[in-house]
């Protein structure tokens, strides 16, 4: 009817061709993970003094080799299970988490709600550094541990968004519609509820997947992430800070690891949201 | 409301019902509503009694704030009032809790205004349909289907609506969905709140129809809420004028709404327009708003907008009587306002 | 006071008044479609409008009532294309520059519209709104601007108008913010006043007043009112143009037009309304208004249309008969 509503709808799907190129980097990246070993050259760990820091190309070194003689490409490979699983499990944890927690304090009013809002709250005003080290100190250096603290630093975020979300649909008259009809909580929460949020759960889902990346790289480069050895982008791009000047190399396939991880991830993000706001246009004619 | 106001009586005996002596369907007693606004408690709904028998339509009808919605999500139990009593098919639901209102809510149903906001957008029309019958667990999925099937066919739907999306129907068709799933149970009380007000003019009429239809043909007792008198006349038996969150008259449709006796309720006519250059009815401009809930006037509630207020009616708050034919009226002096022609409201500046 | 005799003696009064204020004719508005093919949102709408004369453009969502105008004020989306003309005081809207235009807007045409909320900014007090609206086209001080807008305010009813003008639009009740919009309209002391939907959100004693207050109003300028409710339009509308699918279909005096409907259309829109003369059973118009870009071709009612055969197929014209233009093969009377 008005004006505003027309030019709404004429959205262009912008961002769809985007979305593709998020799905095949994604793709890609699930492909490298999945076959690892079968496209290393050398073995990620093993080390040799005296091929330390050789040039890319040199002895059949693709990527060149590190200040420890290791294959610099076999741990690029290795570094996809590492960094991209523990990115993985941390925004799983977060999703489940913030997610559960987030549904509960919109669905259920009074004390319930005042205390997990208030526990949100806390733990983001919580300095995650010090979640980090409480962890390690607990279970060490690792990958289950990394995981962990990351997902346990980024839950709030997940909760304060599902919590907003669900209160905004809850307060949706089909919801209501469907309570006098009878229709109880849980299937309340199954039929309307996790669907409705969907969207946006996919979206945060890439965008803490992306931030968490970093989060694992910076806590790595400060020696609270993998173990020293592990391939981890995060330890790599660490480890080639002290020979910036000599072995520039040593910096670039990490570095571009992580830059293309990242930006599939946000354009995965960008494109389900650009399309969940183009459907919801389409649902409004 | 005045403590001598007859409040408290039981309505069955002095309203009729269109069925025989039958005990009422749904039966509100001094009904409060009150909701917390900061520290400040806003009464929605004020000692309101009501009624609806078994076959019966009853009206409710008031501006946005005269607390209709409220009242009527409040005998649905979306919202528990704050004091009062609610009693259903011989069941006191005043404060009964999800689950023991499961059983009641296979029974009363509610068709909301907004056909695109009641619906969820996301589901197919069968499983909007079926969703009742599959929370009360009723019947297989073959049965839920044949009955989705005979549900779509009963409101008017082509048998392929199943498969499709709300999105791809006009404002009307989503309406008979919402019907569709608001009897797929077995529904006795059906509350429609605004049914057709947010449809084309061309549409209103087969909504109201088809309301029509089903009720003859099921004997179901309807609670209409309406800011339209016009649809109030066509529609119900019974009709409760709402101002403030309480009425303020009540009787026969007919009769309140052709001949009101409360000045309210003959602004309320006299403001509806009429598309016939020849109907000739008074004009009654009332001035200024309906004051606030959380800081009513003093008195009669209508006193500062009423054109035939007096100095008393601002220290004492008219009890809704019952007049000579049957109906009630909350005002000192009923019947005055549409006996007395036109009023020049305009001496009377409250805004 | 009858509406019919007010209707009656004003359509009297503004025969004396010169030219039309506002000249639409055969305005048609199109929208790009899929593979190329061109939609209609407005198909051949054409009034003239005096000083102190009213006109009700009523029609259901995707008559194209809004659509015209909008298109008055050249507020359509850009990829809308616009034909025919459109004069104000003899001056061709259609050409003019958007710099034109903006000169245009809030001078000499006012406009209001369903929600208050739309034309005021939250964020401003009414009395900066309104001052700013005056010395964007008039060269004043500020004292002189917030004289004037006291006054506008006074005029559309709202008490103690000076202290009001620090408010907040937020603060104001719906119909309050609906006074201020027309306020907002008339401060320029426009020629033409388009209200769309002014009433729709607003219950039935504030639209009453608002009703009262464009009648008021009409006087000094023309209106062109467009609504959903043939009721609204009986209240306050010399004519009115009903529109369907982009169409007029029947177009004239709105006493006469209501009293003895013509098109189909007409006829089926006032017996579905319930109305307290009568009980019984309502008799509705069948199907659903087409939406935009399924259109029937011909006369686009002829699928709901119980007087609809072959010949329908052909769009009828709109033809004129005693002062009333009809589109139809068979008309009722």
């Amino acid at each position: 009817m008005s004006v505003l509503e027309r030019r709404r709808i004429r959205l262009v799907p912008q961002g769809s061709m985007l979305l593709w190129l998020g799905f095949a980097g994604a793709l890609v990246m699930v492909i490298v993970v999945v076959l690892g070993p079968l496209l290393q050259t050398h073995d990620p760990y093993e080390q040799l003094l005296t091929n330390r820091l050789l040039a890319p190309g040199e002895e059949g070194h693709l990527l060149g080799t590190d200040q420890l003689g290791r294959d610099l490409y076999s741990r690029t490979i290795e570094g996809f299970r590492w960094s991209l699983g523990i990115g993985f499990v941390a925004t799983m944890i977060a999703a489940v988490l913030g997610t559960l927690v987030g549904i509960a304090a919109a669905m259920r009013e009074g004390v319930l709600r005042t205390v997990l809002t208030r526990l949100v709250d806390m733990t983001i005003a919580f300095p995650y550094l010090v979640i980090a080290v409480a962890i390690i100190a607990v279970i060490g250096r690792g990958f289950f541990a990394l995981s962990l603290t990351l997902g346990l630093v980024s839950w709030p975020i997940f909760a304060r968004v599902v919590y907003a979300e669900a209160l905004g649909l809850m307060e949706r008259e089909y919801i209501l519609a469907a309570q006098l009809l009878g229709v109880g909580a849980w299937r309340t929460l199954f039929t309307h509820l996790l669907p409705g949020l969907r969207p946006s759960l996919m979206v945060m889902w890439a965008f803490m997947f992306a931030d968490l990346l970093i989060a694992e790289s910076a806590l790595s480069f400060l020696g609270l992430g993998a173990p020293l050895a592990a391939p981890s982008w995060g330890n790599m791009l660490s480890d080639s800070r002290e020979y910036l000047a000599t072995a520039w190399w040593m910096l670039l396939a990490p570095a571009i690891a992580i830059v293309v991880a990242v930006v599939t991830a946000n354009l995965i993000g960008d494109g389900v949201a650009a399309e969940s706001r183009r459907r919801a246009a389409q649902a409004r004619t | 409301m005045n403590d001598s106001s007859p409040v408290g009586t039981p309505m069955d005996e002095t309203v009729p019902a269109p069925a025989s002596g039958d005990q009422p369907l749904l039966r509100a007693e001094r009904l409060r509503v009150v909701f917390r606004v900061g520290q400040r408690g806003l009464p929605a709904v004020n000692d309101v009694d009501l009624t609806v028998s078994p076959g019966e339509t009853v009206g409710l009808v008031g501006e946005s704030g005269s607390g209709k919605s409220t009242l009527a999500r409040t005998l649905i139990r979306a919202y528990e009032p704050t004091s009062g009593r609610i009693v259903y098919d011989g069941q006191d639901i005043t404060h009964a809790s999800e689950g023991a209102l499961k059983p009641v809510r296979r029974s009363m149903q509610m068709v909301f205004q907004d056909p695109y906001a009641s619906l969820d957008a996301r589901m197919s029309v069968r499983r909007i349909i079926a969703e009742p019958l599959l929370a009360h667990r009723v019947g297989s999925r073959r049965e839920i289907r044949e009955r989705v099937a005979q549900l779509l066919e009963d409101v008017g739907l082509p048998p392929d609506s199943g498969d499709r999306l709300p999105a791809q129907f006009s404002g009307g068709q989503r309406q008979r969905i919402s019907i569709a799933r608001a009897l797929a149970l077995e529904t006795k009380l059906l509350i429609a709140d605004e049914p057709v007000s947010a449809l084309d003019v061309s549409i209103q009429a087969q909504i109201v129809n088809l309301l029509q239809d089903i009720q003859r043909d099921r004997g179901l007792a309807y609670l209409v809420i309406a800011h339209d008198l016009a649809l109030i006349h066509e529609m119900c038996d019974r009709v409760a004028v709402l101002y403030l969150g309480e009425v303020v008259e009540e009787g026969p449709a007919d009769h309140v709404v052709t001949n009101p006796q409360h000045p309210y309720t003959a602004a309320l006519l006299a403001a509806t327009p009429v598309p016939n250059p020849d109907h000739g009815r008074e004009r009654i401009v009332l001035h200024g708003e309906p004051p606030s809930a959380l800081d009513p006037p003093s008195g009669c509630n209508f006193h500062p907008r009423c054109p035939i207020a007096r100095p008393h009616c601002a220290e004492e708050s008219p009890p809704l009587a019952e007049l000579p034919d049957g109906r009630r009226a909350a005002c000192f002096y009923p019947g005055e306002l549409t006996a007395v022609g036109r009023v020049d409201g305009r001496s009377q500046e409250h805004c | 006071m009858e509406a019919s005799s007010a209707a009656e003696q004003r359509v009297n009064a503004s025969d004396a008044v010169g030219g039309p204020v506002l000249s639409v004719a055969d305005l048609r508005v199109t929208f790009p479609g899929r593979a190329g093919r061109t939609l209609a949102a407005v198909n051949g709408v054409s009034f003239d409008l005096r000083r102190g004369e009213s006109i009700g453009i009523v029609g259901e969502s995707g008559s194209g009532k809004s659509m015209t105008a909008l298109s008055v004020m050249r507020l359509l989306p850009p990829t809308a294309q616009v034909d025919g003309a459109i004069s104000l005081e003899s001056e061709d809207l259609l050409a003019k520059s958007d710099r034109q235009m903006r000169r245009v807007r809030g001078d000499r045409v006012g406009m209001v519209f369903q929600d208050p909320m739309t034309g005021l900014n939250p964020v401003r007090r009414i009395g900066s709104t309104l001052r700013e609206a005056i010395r964007r086209h008039r060269d004043c001080t500020r004292r002189e601007a917030d004289d004037r807008a006291e006054e506008v305010l006074r005029s559309v009813g709202i008490p103690s108008p000076r202290e009001r003008l620090r408010a907040y639009p937020h603060q104001l009740s719906g119909g309050l913010r609906q006074r201020v919009m027309i306020a907002l309209a008339l401060v320029n002391d426009p020629d033409l006043l388009i209200a769309d939907e002014p009433t729709t959100a607003l219950d039935s004693t504030i639209q009453a007043q608002i009703l009262d207050l464009l009648k008021e109003q009409v006087t000094r300028s023309a209106l062109i009112m467009i609504t959903h409710d043939l009721g609204v339009a009986a209240e306050l509308c010399d004519r009115i143009a009903v529109m369907y699918a982009g169409r007029v279909v029947e177009q004239g005096a709105t006493a006469e037009v209501l009293r003895s409907p013509r098109h189909p259309y007409t006829v089926g829109l006032l017996n579905a309304a319930p109305d307290f003369s009568r009980r019984g059973r309502l008799t509705p118009i069948p199907g659903a208004p087409p939406q935009i870009g399924r259109v029937p071709t011909g006369c686009p009612f002829r699928p709901r249309c119980d007087r609809a055969d072959a010949t329908c197929e052909q769009w009828p014209g709109l033809e004129e008969r005693d002062e009333r233009l009809v589109a139809c093969w068979y008309p009722h009377g």
